[in-house]
């Protein structure tokens, strides 16, 4: 990691981090360089720590690839003490403990129906696969969820395959559908809402991946793990009716 | 019938906000509220109202209204013209509404966004803890999206005897037109770690606002700032941060703004001078300065203690 001289760093007997300043009332913890499943549990873990002992202050904890965002509340806590707080905490955290804490994992069923997926067939083209062979390999694998983000509910998962990296579309979609399952660079999604977005698109969740009356709000969170479950057209539109049902 | 005020004409982008909704930044949930809060927070004042209290944001003004309440206005931020039954009225105070009053403001001459309270404040729901109106996300307000002709302002009728300031003090009236506006920098995110030459880039002449701005960030124009780093992990984004896409052209995030981001950073502008920004047009100009954490924070708890 780049030694920054303006910010403080610890090293004692953990992990290396390093905080620095991101606004007049935030923080933003660095806790490693390159994204893993390993570090997606240890600032899984560091979030939870973080929320469980400074309870006073802290308005805005948010968890990404390599980083936490830390805001506070400027009324209740300088920043001098909030860095004073987070290192003791920090230099305490067992990493140790990271990858033993247990994780949610969610299965999203998917319809990779073309009717669903307007984007695969081109991928095949591209990627000189056939369609079942996309779905195979886009659905055998256990994605990590890296971080939350962009818009309420949207989860970068990673890695995706290297066989399915493609860059984004040179033209976003004004409107993709709501749960349309995509892919662009490293990572795969669904798209929780209906948004402007330039992933390709190959195939279609009947799950709400964002629903503000519920506790959390998203379904899927940072540091949980993902597996995409293959639907028939007929399977999808029977999950579609019952949620539909289901209010 | 429903208490409050009716939209005749709804102006171009006219929202119920609050100060803002917090604590669910890593769902995907940005922070919306008031643009201009100096602003905001002077309007709930004059009325003696929680600063919290939810009011309309009206984007360049053109906004028409028709009471069926006896209650109390307050009107800030933006200059326009301000009339009740044809009558002129002041900015910056407070005006007495009688039921079937006509409340009409004119296009907006200097800032950008007006604010309006009613005493006890727009009777809106909030939603995750909020009102604030996040268009993007059909978050707040009255179902998520702007205001529009037709639709009621729920708010109390209220019939009291008016006890508070009915003037913001003139020394307190910002100029809008005062140009460049100072953006003062706290740096932070990579500032240390873009190449020697990008900082000096940034404070070395004015940029200028393009008209691509909004509530979720402005687009400035001027000296490419060159960080020479590459795209880096997608991380938290906070308010006000200073983002260098590869054409060097900053871009300030705002109330709106993207949860997480992977642009460069070079910090975060100091929000008092954000509240400002929020107030200039296309085309008028800002200067970068740099500022200490230390005298940014004595400035921010200072702003917080003249409005608690």
């Amino acid at each position: 990691m780049k030694a920054i001289d303006v910010n403080g760093s610890g090293e004692q007997d953990g992990f290396p981090y390093e905080l620095r300043t991101a606004a007049v009332d935030a923080l933003i913890v660095y806790l490693g360089d390159k994204p893993s499943e390993k570090l997606t549990c240890q600032i899984r873990h560091c979030v939870d720590q973080v929320r469980q002992q400074l309870t006073e202050g802290i308005v805005e904890l948010v968890p990404a690839y390599t980083s936490i965002l830390i805001q506070y509340d400027l009324r209740t806590i300088s920043e001098v003490e909030l860095r004073q707080r987070l290192s003791l905490l920090l230099d305490q955290c067992d990493m140790g403990e990271a990858e033993q804490v247990p994780r949610q994992r969610i299965v999203l069923p998917v319809c990779y129906d073309v009717s669903l997926a307007p984007d695969l067939m081109r991928l095949s083209e591209v990627k000189q696969l056939s369609p079942d062979e996309i779905v195979t390999i886009h659905s055998d694998k256990c994605y990590q969820v890296f971080a939350v983000g962009f818009s309420p509910g949207f989860a970068y998962l990673g890695e995706l395959d290297t066989r399915l990296q493609v860059s984004r579309l040179d033209t976003p979609r004004t409107t993709v559908p709501a749960g349309s399952v995509a892919v662009a660079n490293r990572s795969t999604t669904v798209y929780p809402q209906m948004t402007p977005g330039g992933w390709w698109l190959i195939g279609r969740c009947p799950l709400p991946m964002f629903d503000k009356s519920r506790t959390p709000q998203s379904l899927i969170q940072v540091g949980d793990e993902v597996i995409f479950q293959p639907l028939s057209l007929d399977e999808y539109k029977n999950w579609r009716a019952e949620s539909c049902s289901r209010g | 019938m429903q208490q409050g005020l009716t939209v005749i004409t709804p102006g171009p982008l006219t929202l119920i906000q609050d100060l803002g909704r917090f604590g669910l930044q890593h769902q995907g949930l940005t922070s919306g509220g008031a643009m201009d809060e100096v602003a905001a927070r002077w309007a709930n004042r004059l009325l003696g109202n929680d600063a919290n209290a939810p009011l309309l944001e009206i984007t360049l003004g053109h906004l028409e209204v028709v009471a069926n309440v006896a209650s109390w206005i307050a009107i800030t931020g933006a200059e326009c013209d301000l009339r009740i039954n044809g009558a002129a009225k002041c900015n910056w105070s407070v005006h007495s509404v009688m039921p079937s009053d006509r409340i009409k403001l004119g296009w907006s001459r200097s800032g950008v966004r007006v604010y309006l309270a009613v005493v006890g404040g727009f009777r809106v729901v909030p939603e995750l803890g909020s009102v604030a109106t996040v268009v993007r996300e059909q978050m707040g307000g009255l179902d998520g999206k702007p205001i529009e002709a037709g639709m009621l302002l729920p708010c109390d009728d209220s019939r009291i005897t008016f006890n508070g300031v009915p003037a913001v003090p003139f020394r307190y009236r910002p100029d809008y037109d005062e140009t460049p506006l100072r953006l003062r920098l706290i740096p932070g995110y990579q500032f240390s770690a873009v190449e020697d030459g990008a900082v000096a880039a940034l404070l070395s002449e004015p940029y200028k606002i393009l008209p691509q701005s909004d509530r979720m960030g402005y687009r400035l124009q001027g000296a490419p700032v060159i960080s020479g780093l590459n795209a880096i992990h997608s991380e938290g984004v906070t308010y006000g941060v200073v983002q260098v896409p590869p054409d060097g052209q900053p871009i300030v995030l705002m109330k709106d703004r993207q949860t997480i981001g992977g642009y460069p950073k070079l910090g975060s502008i100091l929000p008092l001078d954000l509240y400002q920004l929020s107030q200039r047009r296309a085309g008028q100009m800002v200067l970068f300065e740099l500022i200490s954490l230390q005298e940014a924070q004595q400035l921010m708890v200072k702003y917080a203690q003249f409005f608690d």
